[in-house]
């Protein structure tokens, strides 16, 4: 089978948007999680999503690195195009996909394995070995936990601490050069120092990578990101489904002085939700 | 005290400084126009009431800015009340000096077109300060806009009697009413300034947009 090449060319990567989402829906079975999501994700940008709990954003960032091919009942429509290429294209490889666009989930999960070969692993599914010893280094470099790891690591990454764990996902992440970063509530297992040192990291990351992050810590939200996705549920006249919609899309600045819903209003200022 | 309940009271406070403002102004010119020594001395006395009120409302700001995440239409208002209130503490010490120049003409002749016209400049910003936080209390822009706009007047009075005074500075009997007449109507034209500024406060609150009026 030929493969759509996912390469980040320089033609690719002068576009100004990384994914451009056009009437976004996420189906479980019969349950529509999410529907009709339009979005531009701006590149090299911090893009956050926020909504009450089951309003479908943790459901809409999986899709932008095809994390919900692993559920069996999980069907998206419409499209996502990522760098000019529909991520959906049946020619697409999701395993490739995912070295493009990497994931830190709301837990560190780390292997239970010395930080170095936390790194590697990626490494070496991606025949990314030679030099491995540099690349491990720069990774953990760029995730800001070289210098406090760099005589340790052969020691097993569960002895670190949580902030540290998460980090040395992000190191994870990174590793295999993707050029996206999506993070799922990151730090919401973090105390508040570890969770600064995170979003202090976003914001050097973010020269070299987009990030799209869902959160549900409102003042994270408005300190740490460029632009800012806020979803709602709609409940269906029958009272029995709640789906999810895209209220408003904004730059954060603008979103947090001056929402133009109601409902983003109401929600940002914790009237709801 | 819930967060609504904060920002309402912080409002509430500004309207009442504004009150006491608003009330010293018009000590303040009465004074003036009357030669009122005791009136003059109200306007002067109300200004340590205005300050308590300005000082108040900052203490009460910085703690509503270090205990809650305000957003949207809250930091809007909390703001605009906040820079309101720096605007009203201006207008108090206008009061102030219209009581002090009330001491330093009542004994003088005064040069009648100067000081009728500081009259009609003074009730003008009275007029434009009570109509501007009256705009940012019912949140109408238009009000604002129709306010803002009333401060050609002033400035046509302001420079009318620019022309004026040359013509009555060589008479040495009126010449320490018109200086002090003068003086005064500088600190007057600052006033409807800060008046309009209270007006794109309201316009900044309604629309979240900043514009220069």
């Amino acid at each position: 089978m030929e493969k759509v090449n996912l390469d980040t060319s320089q033609e690719n990567l002068s576009k100004e948007f990384v994914f451009k989402a056009d009437n976004v829906s996420v189906s479980y079975g019969e349950f529509v999680a999410i529907k009709n999501v339009n979005l531009d994700i701006v590149k090299n940008k911090i893009t956050a999503f926020i909504g009450p709990s089951g309003c479908g954003k943790s459901t809409l960032i999986r899709t932008f690195n095809r994390m919900n091919d692993l559920i069996p009942s999980a069907s998206v429509s419409g499209t996502i195009n990522y760098q000019g290429v529909d991520l959906y294209d049946k020619d697409v490889d999701p395993v490739q996909v995912r070295r493009r666009i990497g994931m830190v989930f709301q837990k560190p999960n780390p292997f239970p394995k010395t930080i170095r070969e936390n790194i590697a692993f990626g490494l070496k599914v991606n025949e990314m070995t030679d030099n491995i010893d540099d690349r491990i280094e720069k990774a953990l470099t760029q995730a800001a936990l070289w210098d406090e790891v760099k005589d340790d690591l052969d020691k097993n990454a569960l002895e670190l601490s949580g902030g540290q764990q998460q980090r040395l996902c992000i190191a994870r992440t990174i590793a295999v050069e993707p050029d996206t970063i999506l993070m799922d509530e990151p730090c919401s297992a973090l105390d508040p120092v570890a969770t600064k040192r995170i979003e202090d990291l976003m914001q050097e990351l973010v020269q070299n990578f987009s990030i799209l992050i869902v959160t549900h810590n409102m003042q994270q939200a408005s300190r740490a990101s460029d632009y800012c996705a806020f979803f709602t549920t709609k409940t269906s006249d029958d009272g029995k489904r709640r789906t999810g919609e895209l209220v408003e899309f904004s730059e954060t600045n603008s979103m947090f002085t001056n929402p133009k819903e109601e409902l983003t209003e109401q929600y940002i200022s914790g009237r709801f939700g | 005290m819930s967060l609504q309940d904060k920002i309402e009271n912080l409002e509430t406070e500004l309207h009442i400084m504004g009150r006491l403002v608003l009330d010293a102004l018009v000590d303040g010119i009465r004074a003036l126009e009357d030669k009122d020594i005791n009136r003059a001395l109200e306007a002067i006395k109300k200004d340590d009431e205005i300050d308590a009120a300005y000082l108040k409302i900052d203490k009460d700001w910085i703690e509503l800015m270090a205990t809650e995440q305000l957003v949207a239409t809250d930091l809007r208002l909390s703001t605009s009340i906040l820079q309101a209130s720096l605007h009203l503490e201006r207008l108090g010490d206008l009061a102030v000096y219209l009581g002090n120049t009330t001491q330093e003409i009542f004994d003088s002749p005064v040069p009648e077109t100067i000081h009728s016209a500081v009259v009609e400049m003074g009730d003008l910003v009275i007029d434009m300060a009570s109509s501007a936080l009256e705009s940012l209390k019912s949140r109408d822009k238009d009000l604002a806009l129709e306010t803002a706009s009333k401060d050609k007047q002033v400035n046509k009075l302001y420079n009318s009697m620019l022309e004026e005074a040359p013509k009555i500075a060589g008479n040495e009997d009126l010449f320490n009413g018109m200086f002090r007449l003068v003086s005064c109507i500088r600190t007057l034209e600052r006033g409807g300034d800060h008046a309009v500024d209270i007006c794109e406060l309201t316009h900044f609150l309604v629309t979240g947009e900043f514009e220069e009026f």
